[in-house]
């Protein structure tokens, strides 16, 4: 319940515009809703290896993994490659019948970690990868959000946010775009909540200080 | 400013950063054709394990595994091992010894005694002791008439534990005596009076069943039933003696009404005992002298002849016209046929010695529950029960020589009613309290059965 609270009055602070406590209840109604939804999946693709239910699981997550890699890698193609790989990887993981506490932080992590991977192979094999290539998504990687049609503001938000350190830009992403709860950004990156508030706090501050 | 920063970054989620549709879709088929590849085509069935996990869905899941699992674990045991005593008990209720659910039978019993130890009703627990000798009883009754092979172990056993369990009664109602708190025994004592009956019935047509036999283990088993019998006697006196105990303390819940009538009911009980001996050696005496008295081959009248009567089942000695015919060639079965029948006719006489005796007792007992003395009439009544014994004993002898001297086998209930000779039996049985009084039927009984032969021929 305190959780309950604590996010409400987060929620009525951050977006300051009168929202009343029926939408929040609302938000918060259907986010269960569909936590049930989720673990009920999970529970079918477990215990039944139901590949339908796997379906309907990629269908729910699916454009916010893509766009969380995106955001990362700044390529379209890298990104589709890297978000069905994630999916297969998710699929395994929950058929090792391992406790999960909750999906999203699973599959955010899986993708965190499966990012990470590939800079990492691409970092211990230099000579293969060709120069201008890499060159180019450290290009595309910069100037993603040049690609895409944005207001003005927007866009400053979104250089601002490439401008920080990576451990905020992730972040930042996870909770005000995503729009994670702080214990599965915790989940995600291993870090306690107090330390994921602690790094927020600073991040937006960062962007503050950035926009002005 | 944060506003604007959490509100612009809100807008960056829906300014087109979203997958091709074209992809997602193609992406979802390979996906879950790829996943597909590594089904087995086998469905899950239904586990407990699955329990839990969907469990999981609404609740958190160390909640289910930590609290809701153990719960209902703890619940599971209660509810198998509850119903599963109270089903054991029900279905042991006639388990006999060497059977799996015994145990649970005799546990389910000493339960019962303990329990009431615990309270501290030294009255129930003498009712349960007592219930659990008449469990024994019924068992010895029941190991006998079956075919089981350990029988010889077994029983012997169930008598032992009978004879624990009545001495059980003994000593409890010893105390129940000594002890002046313990008041409304009216109740107890009843009940044990009903429970020493079905005791005494049990033990007498295991009596009977013994005597068909000739193995020498069961002539020993005969003789312990026997003893075992007097004890159950013995614990029958000592009720009567804690109810006249109670009533002279005050005891209100005990009538010397009710005592009157609960010696007069023993005492019939012992008079009608004491006939039936005498019977059984009057029969006895018959058939040894029914055999002596055959002429020729022709000449099988003994084959008809009843003994134990006085038993719910009698038991008929078969002379064939064979057994007849020997016995005028083979001069050893002459000699035993001689000693036997001295040894019958020594038995009558002292029956019949017995029996007057009994009349003495009887007697003075009346007069003692008439002048209403009775602190003495329980010792009258331990006399009488010595009486009841020493005919008992002696019957037994008789009809053990018998039975040892020819062949005897157990006659069906149906087939007595063919037997031409039972009416007079049973007309003896119902005028045999009246017998004791007029000693002279005896002898007439004898004259009748020799008719009844006479009508078979």
């Amino acid at each position: 319940m305190a959780v309950i609270n604590r996010f409400s009055t987060l929620n009525v602070h951050l977006l300051s515009n009168k929202s009343n406590n029926c939408n929040i209840f609302l938000t918060y109604t259907l986010s269960t809703m569909s936590k049930i939804t989720e673990k009920l999946l999970l529970y079918k693709i477990s215990t039944n290896k139901d590949p339908e239910s796997f379906g309907l699981l990629y269908d729910l997550y699916v454009e916010k993994i893509y766009r969380f890699i995106y955001f990362k890698v700044g390529s379209k193609e890298v990104a589709e490659d890297i978000t069905s790989e994630v999916f297969l990887k998710v699929w395994d993981h929950i058929n090792k019948d391992k406790e999960i506490k909750s999906f999203s932080g699973l599959i955010y992590r899986l993708a965190r970690n499966t990012i990470i991977d590939l800079y990492r192979s691409r970092a211990r094999e230099p000579q293969i990868l060709d120069i201008e290539e890499s060159y180019n998504i450290a290009d595309t990687n910069i100037k993603w959000f040049e690609q895409i049609d944005l207001k003005a503001d927007v866009r400053s938000v979104a250089e601002a946010l490439e401008k920080i350190k990576q451990e905020y830009k992730e972040v930042v992403t996870l909770r005000y775009i995503e729009e994670l709860e702080i214990e599965e950004i915790a989940q995600i990156m291993d870090k306690k909540n107090v330390a994921v508030r602690v790094t927020l706090h600073r991040a937006v501050k960062k962007l503050k200080e950035l926009l002005n | 400013m944060s506003v604007d920063i959490v509100n612009n970054l809100k807008k960056l989620k829906d300014s087109g950063v979203s997958p091709d549709k074209e992809w997602v879709a193609k992406n979802r088929d390979l996906l879950l054709y790829q996943v597909k590849n590594t089904v087995q085509e086998e469905k899950s069935s239904f586990s407990v394990s699955n329990l839990w996990s969907a469990m999981s869905v609404l609740m958190p899941k160390r909640l289910v595994y930590s609290v809701v699992r153990p719960l209902a674990v703890i619940c599971l045991i209660i509810g198998l091992t509850s119903s599963g005593w109270i089903a054991t008990v029900d279905a042991s209720y006639n388990a006999l010894p060497g059977d799996w659910l015994y145990p649970a039978k005799r546990a389910a019993e000493k339960t019962k005694i303990v329990a009431a130890s615990i309270v501290g009703s030294k009255k129930a627990e003498t009712k349960y002791h007592a219930e659990a000798a008449k469990q024994r009883a019924e068992e010895v009754k029941q190991i006998v008439k079956g075919t089981d092979q350990d029988k010889k172990t077994k029983v012997p056993q169930a008598i032992s534990d009978l004879r624990e369990e009545i001495n059980q009664v003994d000593k409890n109602l010893e105390e129940i005596k000594s002890d002046p708190s313990q008041t409304q025994s009216d109740e107890m004592v009843k009940n044990i009076k009903v429970e020493t009956d079905n005791i005494k019935l049990s033990l007498k047509e295991v009596q009977t069943d013994l005597l068909v036999s000739t193995e020498n283990e069961d002539k020993i088993l005969s003789q312990s039933i026997a003893e075992t019998s007097s004890e159950v006697k013995a614990v029958e006196v000592k009720a009567v003696e804690v109810a006249v105990a109670k009533h002279l303390e005050g005891d209100v819940s005990v009538t010397s009404e009710e005592i009157v009538d609960m010696i007069g009911i023993a005492l019939q009980d012992a008079v009608e005992e004491v006939e039936e001996s005498k019977q059984s050696v009057v029969e006895a005496g018959k058939v040894v002298e029914g055999v002596k008295s055959a002429k020729d081959d022709s000449d099988i009248a003994a084959d008809i002849l009843l003994l134990g009567t006085t038993s719910t089942i009698p038991v008929k000695v078969v002379i064939t016209s064979s057994t007849i015919a020997q016995a005028k060639v083979d001069s050893d079965l002459q000699v035993k046929i001689e000693e036997v029948s001295t040894q019958t006719k020594e038995a009558g006489a002292k029956t019949e010695e017995v029996s007057g005796r009994m009349n003495e007792k009887v007697n003075e007992l009346k007069g003692l529950l008439e002048a209403g003395t009775l602190e003495t009439v329980v010792e009258k009544m331990k006399e009488v029960n010595i009486v009841v014994k020493e005919a008992g004993d002696l019957s037994a002898k008789a009809v053990a020589n018998v039975t040892e001297a020819f062949p005897v086998v157990k006659v069906a209930e149906s087939e007595v009613e063919d037997v031409i000779n039972v009416p007079v039996v049973v007309e003896e049985n119902t005028t045999s309290t009246e017998a004791v009084e007029e000693n002279t039927t005896s002898t007439e009984a004898v004259e009748e059965n020799t008719t009844s032969t006479e009508v078979v021929e």
